[in-house]
């Protein structure tokens, strides 16, 4: 079972499971306690609660931040070992800990480990066969004893705990409201920095610490040019080196040179050429021509190489410094620095990037930045055609198409921040330690994002080229690009070609693009129809997200929202530009 | 004052923090009341950066407004901050490194 990691928070915000021999392996949401402070946090407590073992991963340089949650982990009795990951940076720290000690003063196993090297891994197998109840604070366990007496109706030693703790599902089933919270969670606090007293030692750096980079990063005078820097280098690699160098020889010369000649004679020996099949396998829109190459030739290695580029940044510890930086700006549309993790992610994909706005702090704040991604951000393989484009059409264009980008942005942040109700939460973010990531990480998580991207659009490319495919060869094409025309021609004083990949459009964006990089548009018409399509309505796979995370009547709204904004925009632009 | 208004390079002790749910949050991260934290830098009406131990933290500019902290006495020689706040403080490689 391989899962994604980051070097910034959010990353797992959803459920993975695999086996160990007979036993079922689940990796939760990273948490930094048990409750219900927000959604990652809900989805890990039910696992929690229900587990036989858990095996707590605890950073070993800021051990005194992770032991709150292994102490509550303890005191929910629950048979768990810890996992001290992350030694090897505890060496370069000059730190050290005294192991015994730990797991005396915490009662459980405490195993070892550098976990991306796989050090300590085979112990951490033998230790989950064993694992013990820790230490429970006496205070606490009084506390609980005296609640079992008062009201006996509360069953187990973990909901005690949670009841204890305020946890709003739990106080609402037994009618119990304790207020001691504040006074268990300060008790706790007080236990770790204790144990950390005890068992951590630094010893005396030989050098000073430099906090230079962090200050370079942050500072608003330094760090906006440096991240445009790094965009634009980003840009560079997937826009040049992938999509024009690569994708040109893979489209172009492998696949339209090679391979669609060779499937379009292998076809014609065994099906007539005039016959539906054939034409819905190699014709103009076939399964096995258009699909075929549009995915291989032309997404695949821009869906990569963004993907290998984003990953450094990911892995770098950069994001959460991105965070900072936004954060001002990002309060005046009803979000904070938080909401720069989502929004980045959706120039990879849009999907994922949904998923991920579960990590900011209120439905408000989720549902603008749900908002925002669906409207605005291209995803990596619409990005990379919308670059290539662009890139033909020279800097004036590709300047304008960013400023509308980012006034669309703007705009929308703002009318929905001062039009959806509720509260939005402050910036209170962990910044985890800059460092360089390692390749094989980097390289492990591209390669598992981009064939998930081929499972999600492989399907939907075949069934968009057999749709489009019967469509023309039945001769209702011309029919659709006629009742479309008073949209495509006339507003959008676009030819009628472009009706079939806004119809392709709806089901991915990126195959919406790839039909209209194939037509011979004029540099006018390519900006009005690159902007329509990149406003336009999300893929099926982000919709289907979409309802599934902000509900039936959010999902509608949006997606009429980005339809009629698409519209509007790209007939505006396009009687700009006449 | 205010976390908001605190100089980097300085040692703080956190007195209150007024919301009881950014309390509780706090007290998951590290830092609770009594908390000696180290201001590493602060960008003009935007997020504070704060350190303690080895872990780092943004807070968010109007969350900083709320918190209020103490400046934590050192003093000019270690030998005398050391019998004042015993154990509270260590000078480790020049710099001042907060527990």
């Amino acid at each position: 079972m391989y899962v994604d990691v980051s070097n910034y928070p959010g990353t797992t915000v959803d459920v993975h499971w695999g086996r160990l021999g007979k036993d079922l392996l689940i990796d939760t949401p990273g948490i930094y306690g048990v409750s219900m402070f927000n959604d990652e946090e809900e989805v890990a407590r039910r696992i929690i609660l229900e587990a036989d073992c858990i095996i707590n991963v605890v950073d070993g340089v800021r051990l005194h931040k992770d032991l709150f949650l292994t102490l509550q982990l303890i005191d929910l009795g629950l048979p768990m070992v810890v996992a001290l990951n992350m030694m090897d940076e505890l060496q370069k720290c000059r730190m050290q800990i005294d192991i015994e000690k730990l797991e005396t003063l915490l009662g459980v196993p405490v195993i070892p480990m550098v976990a991306v090297r796989g050090q300590g891994l085979d112990k951490l197998k033998d230790a989950i066969r064993h694992p013990r109840r820790g230490l429970v604070d006496p205070w606490l366990r009084s506390q609980l004893v005296h609640l079992h007496r008062e009201h006996a109706a509360i069953g187990s030693p973990r909901e005690a705990l949670l009841v204890l703790e305020n946890d709003p599902e739990l106080t609402r089933k037994y009618n119990v409201y304790p207020k001691i919270r504040e006074r268990i969670y300060g008790a706790r606090r007080r236990r770790a920095d204790w144990i950390v007293e005890q068992c951590v030692r630094k010893l005396p750096d030989r050098k000073k610490e430099r906090r230079w980079l962090e200050r370079l990063l942050t500072q608003p005078l330094t760090g906006f040019p440096l991240f445009i820097l790094i965009m634009v280098i980003l840009y560079f690699i997937v826009g040049v080196l992938v999509a024009q160098l690569l994708v040109g020889f893979l489209e172009e010369g492998l696949f339209q040179g090679v391979y669609e000649p060779w499937i379009s004679s292998l076809v014609s020996r065994m099906l007539p050429q005039a016959s539906i099949f054939a034409q819905l396998l190699v014709g103009p829109f076939g399964a096995l021509t258009m699909a075929v190459t549009y995915l291989f030739g032309l997404l695949l290695p821009l869906v990569l190489g963004f993907h290998l580029s984003v990953g450094f940044l990911e892995d770098s510890g950069y994001l959460p410094r991105v965070a900072v930086l936004a954060d001002r700006g990002l309060n005046k549309i009803g979000l904070n620095g938080k909401a720069v993790i989502p929004l980045l992610l959706g120039f990879g994909c849009v999907t994922m990037a949904l998923v991920s706005t579960r990590i900011l702090g209120s439905k408000r704040e989720q549902t603008i930045a749900t908002a925002l991604l669906c409207l605005v951000i291209p995803c990596s393989s619409q990005m990379g055609i919308i670059m290539i484009m662009l890139a033909s059409l020279g800097l004036r264009a590709m300047l304008f198409y960013l400023l509308l980008m980012l006034l669309v942005f703007i705009l929308a942040g703002l009318l929905l921040s001062w039009f959806l109700p509720g509260r939005s939460t402050q910036l209170f973010i962990d910044l985890p330690p800059l460092r360089w990531p390692r390749f094989s990480n980097v390289l492990k998580k591209a390669l598992s994002r981009s064939v998930s991207f081929l499972k999600d659009a492989g399907p939907l490319f075949l069934a968009a080229s057999l749709l489009i495919g019967g469509l023309e060869w039945m001769g209702l094409l011309p029919w659709l690009e006629r009742l479309f025309a008073p949209l495509t021609v006339s507003w959008l004083l676009l030819p009628k070609e472009t009706t079939v990949p806004f119809i392709m459009g709806l089901l991915r964006r990126d195959l919406g693009a790839a039909g209209l990089y194939s037509l011979d548009l004029s540099p006018q018409q390519m900006l009005v129809s690159l902007t329509t399509i990149t406003f336009f309505v999300p893929c099926i796979a982000s919709m289907l997200v979409l309802f599934k995370e902000r509900g039936v009547k959010q999902g509608v709204c949006i997606f009429i929202g980005t339809l009629a904004s698409a519209l509007l925009l790209g007939g505006l632009v396009a009687r700009l530009l006449v | 004052m205010t976390l908001a208004e605190t100089k980097p390079g300085t040692c703080y002790r956190i007195i209150s923090i007024p919301d009881e749910h950014i309390r509780n949050m706090a007290l998951r991260f590290g830092i609770g009341e009594g908390a000696t934290i180290y201001c590493e830098h602060r960008l003009m009406k935007g997020p504070v950066i704060v350190s303690r131990y080895q872990q780092r933290m943004a807070i968010g500019y109007d969350l900083a407004q709320g918190i209020e902290v103490v400046v934590h006495l050192v003093g000019v020689a270690g030998r005398a901050s050391k019998e004042i706040f015993p154990g509270a403080m260590d000078r480790v490689g020049g710099k001042p490194q907060c527990r």
